[in-house]
């Protein structure tokens, strides 16, 4: 029953605190994630402290594998079950502005002030048409881990990393020759989209066209990042043929010397490789011949799907949050993500981390050189991913140099997005 | 889906006169049933074949446009397809010899041990127990190439393991043979049981005629395993082509270079995997006219070899 | 019974020791790796040096238990339903003539044929507005007819020996009675076959589960082992393995049970 008291206190605060009427009500809104585990119970207790701060909003979050969330986030929507922030994966993002009932973060800039503390660079993959559809979360960096255990025992200096691919390859030559334990591999990603861009990007080349409605993978710079991918199979033969899976256990195990993957891997590393090997991390290698190192972010960005009114109200207010600088570089300390934020490092907790936690500084250092990931514009790419997953497959089993096989399929691929609808 | 019943009922013999008067019984042994198929199985089959005409991504927002038989055009045209149907065809002729025919040698030895069969029965009959999710990530350890079980063991003499599952020219090989290895014993176990069946009088009266152990086989029991090799038959295709999903999924992702995707598989990658539910709908339902114009060989071949003995 | 001679019985033991090995072998050196710590997951000898529990524990940290509740309540329920229909309906095919007996036949058989992964996406939103996402009616309903126990179930019906039936009748027994007091009782193994198979399918099940459960609580043990291969970093086969190990081993429980159901009837079977 309301006494009098609550009656005027509501009415009292009403025009202060716009959701102040939520505090008989609720507002609940519901978050898709693939953080689990150690992850999951990080988020878990951001959210908590979120609610604690907003009693008027229920965050209810749920996890799905990564592989599986995009499906799973796309049969939410289409089953109108209540979704307001969902993971989406970054070449997934326009894909979804497009085809999905997805809102600009800033419709209302207003409500939107919290975005200029994100590094703007990691903005774009989410930017269209001068707004934002897509705000980073969950982005990884592609970083050299290496077992420095191995590279001793083949006699090279610990302490000086490669800095180049020409370097790495002399590197995972000497290793395999003395350990007969396989030298490098580099994470693909699904359709092996991921691999392929980070080698084209690298070399100075696209795989989707700016316009992203083509494959562009026959430019002279990214013919020559895939030519070098294939080198480290068939001319070089230090790259062992496998999948990720295969490889982070591999690595992890200390069965393969040197891999590049993501910086989310960094804490699930640094525990695996305890009383193993001593983890070595680097920043990824220059493209031989360039001075600019150019690596696309890899990994999750939050969509906005409520619809106007409270819920859109709280998922902003709650993605606010997770923008304040000490939270963001929590998160980032916590799940090994890149800190998102700008100069991350005017936070004192975070330059503690950086001081105790030395494994970060390269992550820390390479975050300039991240581009957008490339992103389709195109409702209907997957026969050009996969004619160019095939690609890299043919690639590795030395059917043919990239000049030879590299214009066919991109040809290929080409058709198939242009007759698609 | 005509030709299917007729092929079974065709093994009933003559149906007895129609009765007069209507009677409710068997309707309502039967509605749970039909109720369940019609709402679960059929009308969503409807459903998919009504969108294999559309372009939708089946979200709530965006329109439903008719595009006619676009969707099946790009399908059929498409790299990806064509190698799975490909792939679905060599799958199918080489499971038939590997997980129909080689059971029945297997189940006839089993079955003349007589009771002290029993411990290979079951042993064989294990994998079929386990989920094909552990299978596949069973088989993963073992044969990662590297530092999986087998490469370790093969390393410590010498031998380089090869990367089976992401070499093209292996990898369906690998995954079929990951198949059978689960389903193999199941096989067996059906077999048997339509051995069981067969009356031991006449295998008696066989052997007093003087007939050989190879005329008993080839008169009397190959003849009787015909309703379970036309059940194994028709599991092999449906029932372990559809689980085969699982390991494809979890394994190989279709790939390398579309090597191991299958009509399945296929279906998913365009639904799931792109949402062109149009696309998806279309795979779809060339899948359903691929599994009729098997079950058809199958039932013409069965009916020539087997009904007719 | 048909006596092999020697020779053949020689090879085919020796053949059929050989396949057993090759099914025996990997499960064991998968249950033995489960006890395996850490580093010795690369070790090429096949038994842990240093047993431990280590894996299972990391398992449970991530609520197996509940997955494990979860598949072995949600299998028995199904199953249980599935034959019951499959049992009544398969009645109805094998004892009664009645109009569109093969057309309805026909489309059970159809059904038989029909992949889930067809279905998928409608069911899925039919489940969301029927307000069964995330429970186990979305679990064990969509999946309750089971073609497949129809068609096996009709086949031996029709082979029950029609005067058992015929003289029930005469003493003026009911269908509902026929069915429950003689046919089904006659029939332990073919149900327990049946049964195999149901538990089987569904508890190897994982694409639908996966589609229709979102909360921990509601997950079965497929997606938790799968949850363990897909998190961002995997990192050792070590807690793979147990998963594999604990996931196997109620269905192998229950099969041991009802295996000796199967051949205790299939001994007694006095009626074929």
């Amino acid at each position: 029953m309301l006494t009098r008291r609550t009656l005027v206190a509501t009415a009292l605060a009403a025009p202060i605190a716009a959701p102040a009427i939520g505090q008989a009500r609720q507002t609940e809104i519901t978050v898709y994630h693939y953080q689990n585990d150690r992850r999951g119970e990080a988020f878990k207790d951001i959210i908590r402290r979120f609610e604690a701060a907003n009693p008027d909003i229920k965050v209810t979050d749920v996890f799905k594998t990564d592989a599986t969330i995009t499906a799973e986030l796309q049969a939410a929507l289409a089953a109108r079950r209540p979704v307001d922030l969902g993971t989406v994966i970054g070449i997934r993002v326009q894909f979804y502005r497009m085809r999905t009932p997805a809102v600009a973060f800033d419709e209302d800039p207003a409500q939107a002030k919290w975005l200029e503390n994100y590094l703007p660079n990691f903005l774009d993959v989410g930017r269209h048409g001068g707004k934002i559809y897509a705000v980073p979360y969950a982005f990884g960096t592609p970083m050299l881990y290496h077992n420095r255990d191995l590279v001793r025992a083949a006699g090279l200096n610990v302490d000086a990393p490669p800095r180049t691919w020409d370097e790495v390859i002399e590197w995972a030559k000497r290793i395999q020759a003395q350990s007969g334990i396989p030298g490098v591999a580099q994470i693909h990603g699904s359709n092996k989209f991921y691999g392929t861009m980070l080698m084209a990007n690298n070399a100075g080349g696209r795989y989707v066209s700016e316009s992203g409605d083509r494959v562009v993978l026959d430019s002279p710079e990214a013919l020559a990042g895939l030519q070098l991918w294939q080198d480290l199979a068939v001319t070089h033969k230090v790259m062992p043929i496998a999948n990720d899976q295969q490889w982070t256990a591999a690595f992890l195990g200390g069965r393969l010397a040197m891999y590049i993957t993501s910086s989310a891997l960094l804490r699930q590393a640094v525990d695996s490789a305890k009383g193993r090997f001593e983890l070595g991390v680097a920043q990824y290698p220059l493209f031989p011949g360039r001075t600019q190192r150019r690596v696309p972010n890899s990994g999750g960005t939050f969509m906005l799907f409520s619809p106007p009114g409270p819920r859109r109200e709280a998922s902003l207010r709650f993605m606010a949050f997770l923008s304040e600088l000490t939270i963001a570089n929590e998160w980032s300390r916590e799940s090994g993500y890149m800190p998102l934020m700008r100069e991350p490092l005017r936070d004192p907790a975070m330059q503690s981390y950086v001081e105790s936690f030395p494994y970060v500084r390269p992550v820390i250092a390479q975050m300039p050189d991240t581009i957008a990931t490339e992103t389709w514009n195109h409702p209907n790419a997957l026969q050009a991913e996969n004619t160019v997953a095939t690609l890299i497959d043919d690639l590795w089993a030395g059917k043919g140099p990239a000049s030879q096989l590299v214009p066919e399929a991109v040809r290929r691929a080409n058709a198939a997005l242009s007759r698609a609808n | 889906m005509t030709a299917l019943a007729q092929g079974d009922l065709a093994g009933l013999g003559s149906l007895a006169p129609r009765r007069q008067r209507f009677e409710a019984a068997p309707y309502l042994y039967l509605a749970p049933l039909i109720l369940l198929l019609g709402i679960f199985t059929f009308w969503p089959l409807l459903h998919t074949a009504y969108l294999s005409v559309t372009s939708w991504n089946l979200n709530p927002g965006v329109p439903v446009r008719y595009v006619g038989i676009a969707n099946y055009e790009d399908v059929i045209d498409s790299d990806l397809f064509s190698a799975a149907l490909w792939n679905t065809v060599v799958t199918i002729l080489v499971s038939i010899p590997l997980k129909v025919l080689l059971p029945i040698p297997f189940a006839v030895f089993i079955w003349s041990m007589g009771s002290r069969g029993e411990i290979y029965r079951t042993v064989l009959f294990l994998p079929t127990m386990i989920s094909f999710v552990a299978v596949s990530v069973a088989w993963l350890w073992i044969l990662s190439p590297l530092g999986g079980y087998l490469d370790l063991v093969l390393s410590s003499v010498g031998i380089k393991l090869p990367p089976l599952l992401t070499r093209a020219e292996t990898a369906l090989g690998t995954i079929i043979g990951i198949s059978t290895w689960k389903i193999f014993g199941f096989h067996v176990l059906l077999f048997l049981a339509g051995l069981t069946r067969i009356p031991h009088r006449l295998i008696d009266a066989m052997r007093i005629d003087g007939a050989s152990d190879g005329v008993i086989l080839r008169r009397l029991i190959w003849p009787m395993l015909g309703p379970t090799t036309l059940f194994v038959l028709i599991s092999t295709v449906i029932f372990t082509m559809q689980q085969v999903f699982t390991p494809i999924d979890m394994l190989t992702k279709g790939g390398p270079s579309n090597a191991t995707t299958n009509l399945f598989y296929v279906t998913y990658q365009y639904t799931f995997m792109n949402f062109s539910v149009g696309q998806g709908a279309a795979a779809t339902v060339l899948l359903f006219v691929f599994l009729m114009i098997v079950a058809l060989v199958k039932f013409r071949l069965f009916d020539r070899f087997v009904h007719y003995r | 019974m048909v006596r092999l001679s020697a020779s053949s019985r020689a090879i085919g033991h020796a053949v059929t020791a050989t396949l057993c090995c090759l099914i025996l072998i990997p499960m064991a050196l998968v249950a033995l790796t489960a006890f395996k710590s850490q580093p010795e997951v690369y070790s090429a000898l096949p038994w842990p040096q240093q047993p431990t529990l280590e894996n299972f524990r990391r398992l449970f940290a991530v609520s197996f238990d509940v997955y494990l509740w979860n598949s072995f309540a949600t299998t028995i329920l199904r199953v249980a339903g599935q034959v019951l229909i499959a049992v009544l309906a398969a009645y109805a095919f094998a004892r009664f003539e009645f109009r569109f007996r093969n057309a309805l036949f026909a489309l059970v058989l159809g059904a038989l044929m029909i992949p889930h992964s067809l279905t998928m996406i409608p069911i899925y939103i039919m489940v969301v507005e029927l307000g069964w996402f995330d429970s186990w009616a979305a679990l064990i309903i969509p999946n309750l007819a089971f073609p497949f126990g129809v068609f096996l179930l009709r086949q031996h019906m029709m082979q029950f020996p029609k005067p058992l039936i015929d003289a029930a009748r005469a003493d003026g027994a009911s269908h509902w009675k026929i069915l429950w007091r003689i046919i089904v009782p006659n029939m332990g193994p073919a149900i327990a076959g049946l049964v195999i198979v149901a538990f089987i399918e569904c508890w190897n099940e994982y694409f639908w589960p996966l589609l229709v459960t979102d909360s921990d609580k509601m997950r079965t043990i497929q997606i938790g082992i799968r949850r363990f291969l897909d998190s961002e970093g995997v990192d050792s086969f070590g807690p793979l393995m147990a998963g594999v190990t604990l996931a196997s081993l109620p269905a192998l429980l229950v099969f041991f049970v009802l295996q000796k159901r199967v051949m205790d009837t299939f001994v007694s079977s006095g009626i074929r």
